[in-house]
């Protein structure tokens, strides 16, 4: 599973390719006319102008003055805003951590266990994406809250509440909530993907239960995991509103960062840097993927 | 090694939800044996291969592996090794690998397995193949790479499901006379599952007929060709002229027949008809016995039936030509002759009448098909 | 019409997640069906108006209002900035007033047209902020102050410093807003507001970096809720939301402190090329009218500038010193001064610092 980015650009790239190259427009590119042009008015315009914003001046109260300059870029780099991109690479690693240890099994059992009632597991896993945040969230608040069900539980159990809000574990139990899915679809693809006479053949030739999944069916999940990771990794680096919600000042996060810039701090010119700044480094972390991908160390099964 | 058979099925039967897929299956493997599991798509052949693979559980029966009963054992814990039909050879691991796997989870010394899976790969003449990915290999590649990784590990029995399926015809030709040298050289027995009776001809010392679930005949391929014992065989194995039939009287060593309820004759035979149902049996006679005479020509000589029918078409498959032929005037039912004889091949007009003759021994009488 | 009292729980940063489609949309559908149906597109802080004032107006007038909220006023200012036309009527603070007339978003009013005007107290009027009453027409007065959960502290809070104290860690709120949080920093450390020298900014900052191991969450939309539910004992408020809450919590309460708390008008303004300018005056007109004005105030407990409301106030209210204070404390209350566009980098930037580090 590729990221949806990539693959757009690929459609753009084939698509402009008579433009760029000057070949000779030919059927295929009348067909993708009508995505080359929603992609370029929808995805690549508005991209490019909001990127190119964190190079501009800021005019008063915030307004767009198209005049060069470096300074956001140098504001964003500064150092202070280093423990913030540590945490958030953090909470996103843990997110993204705990969501394969809980999805893995998910999918695997989605994969291989589920048999008939596998569409109506599938269904109740993307209930998260039916619901809105917003319920979901304030779901959670009044299950975490001081005086939330947990609490309630605790107290009932004769134990001191404890504060599950506005603490790391609180924003990462969100961020999982959400993300899960992220995880366990292409998870769950991949393990699909994988012929069962693979297992059948690894029990065959003598390999048990563990051995077979572990020479056999996790190897083979590999891009699975990898695209999972990725499809978590990437929306939680700038994930905002869990960190809002269930966090608190000390749980700030990236994506809280650029927010406050567009919405409170009206310097859209700053938030485009920063915004800019994750964007080169979540390029960067596909681009070392598709490097490993070419080196054949994640070699997809047919 | 003990006196039972290799592997014994005893009234082994399965059904996947309502579906009963096989039901009193009875068979047994000998030492050195290659067994053939024939039959079309559909008739259980497959599942009963992956009961003695164990990754079936039958419903009831025994499975007997050396004369202990094994249905109950994963498939990791039989003596019994597998070639899948799509080969199923790991993509994520070179040929070597792929060779060397169940030695690696027997944990065997690294020399061994070297020197193992070397041998191995030279059986299958791949020899300079083992540090190239799988997926880079040709379908009879991966074939021949499929049956080293099952025998390299020594089985006493080696299953094969449509190991061939997905050759060519002239590469399938070529592997199973390789298949069979090899099974000789080294004298484990083969269990092989197939729906082209040719191949079950060509290799099998056995042959095992399976029809809906069932076995419809167990033997050598000559019996199984030459005395089959129910229309669906005789249909299956080669083709064959399936007309109904009654059987009106037996006299000692002759029987009177009538035939599509219409022909009547004699026929001397040795042994009595299989005489079921009220007399209600099958006659089969396989096309190329069928020795159609024009009229000028002198009738066959010995012991024969003559009948009087209707040529309706020819059809000219080079060295061979078929013949359509009318026996009967109430039943629109056709039969089939197939000749090599050069004088078929020029053109007579359809609708010519001709005579046709059968040699009593190749008239078949066989148990007439269940009803329903 | 929609329920037009939004509640903070229903709400939150809905506007946030559907950016300001909503009157667009409504608009186009309105034109597209019926042409002559007649709507005014609303913006108004959440928790801010009565049941029966929207539904009254429809009622006397035919006209359809679309209303939509909002928690954050620098949030409403930046989708006004970045566009979100359609919407007619908008109630802002003085203190942004400034802002919205230098960016160019709000229009003068038809004053001769309202009819109403004259209901208002007069000292509302002619205000440093609006001097020649052409932009804006008085809604409310609040006040910014500290709300509390009397179970939930040793004492009362009487001054800003009972904020930074340890005692709360992690149980008190503060406003996620620049003016209120660094106007107070500044001012507890004896600075004007309208300084510009960056060595006070960056003090200011170091203070509330130094408080912000015991905040629970900087928010301006959520903090009711965190007293409300005793996850904060207290937190910096504005008056009418606490007093609001108290029918939920009865333990809640409100102080202004002895530094000096903060005072500020909302105004009703129009937007620049407001689609439904006459109806919108209308809108307005009708707000002043002294029923709708005290029944408002009923509702939101925020004091009403309406001078002819007063005898229609609910005596309880009225007499209420946290939504009335007397004289002498009024005395004590300032204005949040705007600051001048290069101010106002300095205090988003250093408010964005205190949030970041």
């Amino acid at each position: 599973m590729e990221p949806d980015l990539v693959r757009r650009q690929g459609a753009l790239d084939r698509g402009l390719s008579w433009l760029i190259r000057g070949q000779r427009p030919s059927a295929s590119h009348i067909l993708l006319a009508p995505a080359t042009l929603w992609l370029l008015a929808f995805l690549i315009l508005p991209v490019a102008s909001l990127l190119s914003l964190g190079f501009t001046h800021r005019g008063p109260y915030g307004a767009f003055e198209w005049v060069f300059t470096w300074d956001n870029f140098r504001r964003a780099l500064d150092l202070k805003y280093l423990p913030i991109l540590i945490r958030t690479v953090c909470y996103s690693g843990a997110t993204t951590a705990l969501c394969l240890v809980l999805g893995y099994p998910l999918a695997y059992f989605l994969s291989f266990q589920a048999g008939k009632r596998r569409d109506l597991y599938l269904a109740l896993l993307m209930i998260p994406f039916w619901t809105s945040w917003l319920v979901a969230i304030y779901s959670w608040i009044i299950i975490l809250g001081r005086e939330g069900l947990l609490n309630g539980l605790l107290r009932a159990l004769g134990l001191p509440p404890i504060a599950f809000l506005g603490t790391s574990f609180s924003v990462i139990l969100g961020l999982v909530y959400f993300y899960l899915p992220f995880m366990v679809l292409p998870l769950y693809a991949s393990l699909e993907k994988i012929p069962r006479s693979y297992v059948e053949a690894a029990h065959d030739l003598g390999a048990g239960n563990v051995e077979a999944f572990l020479k056999v069916t996790l190897p083979l999940s590999l891009p699975g995991v990898l695209a999972g990771c990725i499809l978590t990794f990437i929306p939680c680096m700038g994930d905002f509103l869990c960190a809002d919600f269930l966090g608190s000042p000390r749980t700030y996060l990236v994506g809280n960062l650029i927010q406050n810039q567009f919405l409170m701090a009206q310097d859209w010119q700053f938030g485009s840097a920063l915004t800019s700044l994750l964007l080169v480094f979540l390029i960067t972390g596909l681009y070392a993927r598709h490097r490993f991908e070419e080196q054949g160390l994640f070699e997809e099964s047919e | 090694m003990s006196d039972a058979p290799l592997l014994e099925l005893i009234g082994v039967a399965k059904s996947f939800g309502a579906a009963k897929v096989l039901s009193g299956i009875n068979l047994t493997v000998g030492h050195g044996e290659f067994l053939t599991l024939l039959g079309p798509s559909g008739c259980g052949k497959t599942t009963t291969l992956r009961i003695i693979a164990g990754f079936e559980r039958p419903d009831s029966g025994k499975v007997l592996l050396r004369g202990r009963d094994v249905a109950g054992l994963p498939p990791y814990k039989r003596d019994v090794h597998t070639v899948f039909q799509h080969y199923a050879l790991f993509p994520h691991y070179s040929v070597f690998e792929n060779v060397a796997f169940g030695l690696r989870i027997r944990r065997l010394p690294e020399a061994e397995i070297q020197a193992r899976v070397t041998e191995a790969l030279a059986l299958v003449k791949l020899a300079g193949f083992a540090d190239r990915r799988t997926t880079a290999l040709s379908g009879g590649q991966m074939q021949r790479i499929a049956l080293a990784r099952a025998i390299v590990g020594r089985p006493s029995l080696l299953l094969l499901d449509e190991p061939l399926g997905a050759l060519d015809l002239k590469l399938r030709r070529d592997m199973q006379l390789e298949l069979k040298a090899i099974q000789r050289r080294l004298g484990i027995a083969f269990v092989y599952v197939t729906h082209d009776q040719d191949e079950a001809m060509a290799m099998s010392d056995r042959i095992i007929v399976f029809h809906q679930g069932r076995i419809e005949q167990t033997g050598t391929p000559a019996e199984v060709y030459h005395r089959p014992r129910t229309s669906f065989v005789a249909d299956f194995m080669g083709s064959a002229n399936i007309l109904s039939a009654r059987l009106l009287r037996s006299y000692e060593g002759c029987a009177r027949i009538r035939v599509e309820d219409e022909v009547e004759f004699d026929l001397p035979r040795e042994e009595a008809p299989p005489a079921l149902h009220g007399g209600e049996l099958c006659l089969a006679v396989r096309p190329e016995r069928i020795h159609v005479r024009y009229e000028e020509e002198l009738p066959l000589r010995g012991d024969c039936v003559s009948l009087p029918a209707v040529l309706t078409d020819t059809v000219n498959l080079g060295d061979e030509t078929q013949m359509f032929l009318s026996l009967f005037k109430k039943s629109a039912k056709t039969v089939v002759a197939a000749s090599m004889d050069a004088r078929h091949q020029t053109e007579r007009q359809d609708g010519t009448p001709v005579w046709v003759d059968i040699r009593w021994k190749d008239i078949l009488l066989l148990e007439p098909p269940p009803v329903g | 019409m929609a329920e037009p009292r939004v509640s903070r729980r229903d709400f939150l940063r809905l506007g946030l997640l559907l950016p300001a489609a909503g009157p667009l949309l409504s608009t186009l559908a309105a034109c597209a069906k019926k042409p002559a149906e007649r709507v005014v597109n609303f913006f108004n802080w959440s928790s801010y108006i009565s049941k029966e004032a929207l539904p009254g107006f429809t009622a006397a007038t035919g006209v359809k209002v679309n209303y939509d909220v909002f928690a954050d006023e620098e949030e409403m200012f930046a989708k006004l900035r970045s566009g979100a036309m359609g919407y007619d009527v908008i109630v802002a603070t003085d203190y942004l007033l400034p802002r919205l007339r230098g960016s160019n978003l709000i229009a003068p009013i038809p004053m001769e047209d309202l009819k109403n005007l004259s209901n208002l107290d007069p000292k509302f009027l002619h205000t440093p902020y609006d001097p020649e009453q052409r932009f804006s027409v008085p809604y409310l007065w609040g006040t910014t102050g500290i709300g509390f959960n009397k179970k939930l502290v040793a004492k009362a809070p009487t001054s800003w410093w009972d904020l930074w104290d340890e005692r709360y860690k992690g149980r008190i709120c503060m406003l996620d807003s620049p003016r209120e949080c660094i106007g107070t920093a500044l001012l507890l450390k004896g600075q004007p507001e309208t300084t510009t020298d960056e060595k006070d900014f960056e003090a200011a900052k170091e203070l509330l970096l130094k408080q912000k191991p015991l905040v629970k969450q900087y928010t301006s939309a959520t903090y009711v809720d965190a007293l409300v539910a005793g996850e904060a004992a207290l937190a910096m408020a504005y008056s009418g939301d606490v007093l609001q809450a108290v029918k939920e919590n009865p333990h809640l309460d409100y102080a202004l402190p002895k530094e000096g708390g903060y005072m500020w008008v909302d105004c009703m303004c129009v937007l620049r090329g407001a689609p439904h300018l006459a109806d919108s005056v209308a809108l307005i007109d009708y707000l002043l009218r002294p029923d709708v004005a005290a029944g408002i105030c009923n509702a939101v407990h925020y004091a009403s500038p309406n001078a002819a409301a007063q005898p229609r106030i609910d005596p309880a209210v009225l007499k209420d010193k946290r939504v009335y204070p007397p004289a002498a404390v009024v005395k004590n209350l300032r204005y949040h001064t705007p600051p001048d566009p290069e101010a106002y980098v300095l205090w988003n930037q250093t408010w964005s610092d205190v949030k970041a580090l």
